[in-house]
């Protein structure tokens, strides 16, 4: 035990002394928090777009348009932190003023707003039966008021068309209003407190979405310290160190050395990325109601019960044992990353398989393909996690587990025996060397 | 008796499918002593001390090691391998106190006796460098220093003085005496034959997987034919002539007045004395008459089958 702890902490130290690692390690929070909340500093920051009106549609639409425009004015106290920086109604500018045909509105447009007198203006005409509206806006910003405001525009439409027919105002608005009640519900939905579509929408969609991510993070966790197994068993097939350590260590102790300190690599890793994960949700959650924020609390913890924690560090243990030891086997017969490509490129086959499966499990987690490749040990630990969340029944759980289990035990003594023959032959590096030659000792 | 043997081989053979890499081979190695492990290149030596540091299984025999037999050992046991490495990452200091520590001994323990050697074999300032940052010769010194730090029962050096310039294998042969002088047994493996020659007190020969030959080095020595220089005016039939000579070599016209070279092989027992006597008695003009001892790397080319040093 002694010797397996002393390869674990050089292994270890190895790892975290090195610069690289701590700016990789701070690289991806850094990147994760930068891609949420850099778009959202930049649309808070936006200044409010102005909006002007030219009426030529002899309706009267003006005060209408620009009541429809100011209810989306900037937030006072600068609002929400999603929120954009909305819409001023501002009068036109002198240019338009006098301007009595769409032709002469079109010619001067362009100057106007190149000048930057006003952000979009809004050119309303009438062919008697059909209003149009033609929103000219500087490059860039196309869309922004017609999404704002397109559903009121339609509605101008419909109660002109209303009026020619001769329904009464009051009449079409409440028809325009009308809705049927449609209600989506799941057995989960269903217990969701009444009327709170975010409580009802956290308990339907939540756990499909930490299964999902849950399954990144593992897959992206076995992958990693595969490699930096792979890297650091080829660091030291190259520089000769290996044998030095088999003529003092078993070859059980140096590679559950490896693995333990590799393991504590991620542990730092995760660590580190919880404090920041922890950081950014308190930062989050400072934008939610109390009420919201105490939910999505109360639905975590329901999430990772000690149970399911437990679970799915069962699954993360066993794939990790599982890629890992394979991976260093691998490296025992390399000195260079390019000597391992001949059984790296299935290995990441097989392991893209999982990984392509989650993408499809995010819109559709009950396909019963992906129940049935869950039972397949090598898929076992990355798409379980995927599942776990869903409830599967309990000898799902025990059948995995246990065939993930003799898989792994298998896995460990092949590639055992695998890394002592790679450390101690210049055999180089093959499906048959590591199957064939696996099955007996050097 | 057994607790003054060291090193205990027994039938010891291993298999690579068809392959026989060692075959039956058996030796002991005395506590104390230095013994060469000699043979050409592919004679089975890295195998044999593969299995002796139990890092590979022999397919038949015993092996017994300090006395132990079945179980590894390999804490009372410091090696060198033929191919070194350390992590080059690694100060030199840290690089010694984590392979002692994987040998047993306390970090403190082993760091003081790593900085005390350090200084010992001139490397006290490079002691916290990176290996990456030493040259080879001092990594090696470093490697040597590792597998000896935790105080060795059994030295067991593959090739050990290869890539070594002349001082640093001096230096290594005196390290190498200094085991034994305190008690230690050291078994080296080289098929450079003068290193052994200085050093040994026993040899083991190995040729293609089989022990040729296990004793000491003056029999080892006997096993060689000694050999006569004659030179003068005289016919290589009147050296072929002379009692004991099994053959002879003719090397041409000698520098001077010598007249021509022979090198002549006796036969095994014959004395040089009985020869140069004969030689008097027929009058041959004789300029130089010089008795060769045989050598270790003698007896290596005659009991190996000529196979190459």
């Amino acid at each position: 035990m002694r010797k397996t702890l002393l390869i674990a902490r050089r292994e270890y130290l190895a790892f975290v002394r090195t610069v690289g690692f701590w700016l990789s390690l701070f690289t991806l929070p850094l990147i994760f928090s930068a891609s949420i909340f850099i778009p959202m500093l930049l649309r808070h920051s936006e200044p409010p777009q102005t909006v002007a009106v030219l009426d030529l549609s002899g309706d009267h639409l003006e005060p209408d348009v620009r009541g429809f425009i100011a209810q989306h004015a900037p937030r006072p106290n600068g609002g929400g932190f999603m929120d954009s920086g909305g819409l001023t109604a501002v009068p036109l500018p002198p240019e338009l003023s006098s301007v009595t045909t769409p032709e002469a509105a079109e010619a001067k447009i362009p100057a106007v707003l190149a000048a930057g007198k006003v952000g979009s203006v809004i050119v309303a005409t009438d062919d008697g039966r059909t209003l149009r509206f033609r929103i000219w806006s500087n490059d860039g910003h196309k869309d922004d008021v017609k999404d704002a405001i397109l559903w009121d525009l339609h509605g101008l439409q419909y109660y002109k068309l209303a009026g020619m027919h001769g329904i009464d105002h009051g009449l079409a608005h409440d028809m325009r209003e009308s809705r049927a009640i449609i209600d989506t519900v799941t057995p989960t939905s269903a217990t969701a407190p009444k009327k709170d579509g975010f409580a009802e929408g956290f308990r339907e969609h939540g756990p499909r979405i930490l299964g999902v991510f849950i399954s990144y993070i593992t897959w992206m966790s076995i992958f990693s310290s595969s490699m930096i197994l792979l890297g650091s068993v080829i660091e030291e097939k190259s520089s000769k160190v290996l044998e030095v350590l088999l003529a003092s260590a078993s070859t059980g102790q140096i590679l559950v050395g490896k693995v333990l300190g590799v393991a504590c690599v991620l542990l730092t890793v995760a660590a580190m990325w919880a404090a920041v994960f922890f950081a950014v949700s308190r930062f989050g959650f400072g934008f939610l109601p109390p009420d919201k924020a105490q939910m999505v609390m109360m639905g975590l913890s329901a999430i990772f019960s000690p149970e399911r924690v437990a679970l799915l560090l069962a699954y993360f243990v066993g794939g990790y044992l599982m890629f890992g030891i394979f991976f260093a086997a691998i490296g025992a017969f390399c000195e260079t990353q390019k000597d391992a490509q001949a059984v790296m490129g299935p290995t990441m086959i097989v392991l893209m398989i999982p990984m392509i499966t989650m993408q499809t499990a995010f819109t559709s987690p009950d396909l019963p393909m992906l129940r049935y490749m869950s039972w397949f040990p090598l898929f076992t630990p990355f798409l379980m996690p995927l599942r776990l969340v869903q409830n599967p029944p309990w000898w799902e759980i025990a059948g995995t587990l246990a065939l993930m289990g003799v898989v792994a035990v298998l896995m460990i003594n092949m590639g055992r025996r695998a890394f002592r023959h790679g450390a101690l032959t210049g055999e180089k590096l093959s499906w048959g060397a590591l199957l064939g030659l696996g099955r007996r000792d050097v | 008796m057994s607790g003054d043997i060291a090193l205990n081989l027994k039938g010891v053979s291993k298999s690579y499918g068809d392959f026989h890499a060692v075959s039956d081979l058996s030796f002991s190695v005395k506590r104390g002593t230095i013994c060469g492990f000699l043979g050409p290149n592919g004679a089975g030596k890295t195998s044999t001390v593969r299995m002796i540091l139990g890092l590979s299984a022999p397919t038949a025999g015993e092996i017994t090691v300090l006395g132990t037999q079945g179980h590894r050992v390999m804490d009372r046991i410091g090696f060198l391998p033929e191919e070194r490495g350390l992590y080059r990452k690694m100060t030199a200091v840290d690089a010694i106190v984590f392979l002692a520590g994987l040998k047993g001994v306390k970090a403190s323990v082993a760091r003081k006796r790593a900085l005390d050697m350090l200084e010992q074999h001139g490397l006290g300032a490079s002691a916290h460098k990176q290996i990456r940052n030493l040259s080879k010769g001092m990594s090696q010194k470093v490697q040597l220093i590792a597998c000896l730090v935790h105080e060795p029962e059994l030295v067991i050096l593959d090739e050990p003085f290869s890539g070594l310039d002349p001082v640093n294998q001096q230096s290594l042969e005196d390290v190498i005496r200094g085991i034994a002088a305190r008690g230690g047994t050291v078994l080296f493996s080289t098929h450079v034959m003068p290193h052994a020659e200085r050093l040994c007190q026993d040899v083991v020969m190995l040729s293609k997987g089989r022990k040729v030959f296990e004793g000491t080095l003056k029999q080892a020595c006997a096993a060689a034919p000694r050999r006569l220089d004659i030179e003068g005016h005289l016919s290589e039939a009147d050296v072929r002539a002379l009692p004991g000579v099994r053959s002879v070599e003719d090397l041409g016209v000698a520098e001077g007045e010598g007249g021509r070279l022979y090198r002549c092989e006796l036969d095994p027992g014959a004395s040089p004395h009985t020869a140069l006597k004969a030689a008097f008695v027929k009058g041959l003009d004789i300029t130089r008459f010089e008795a060769r001892e045989p050598t270790l790397h003698d007896a290596f080319i005659v009991l190996t089958g000529g196979a190459h040093a």
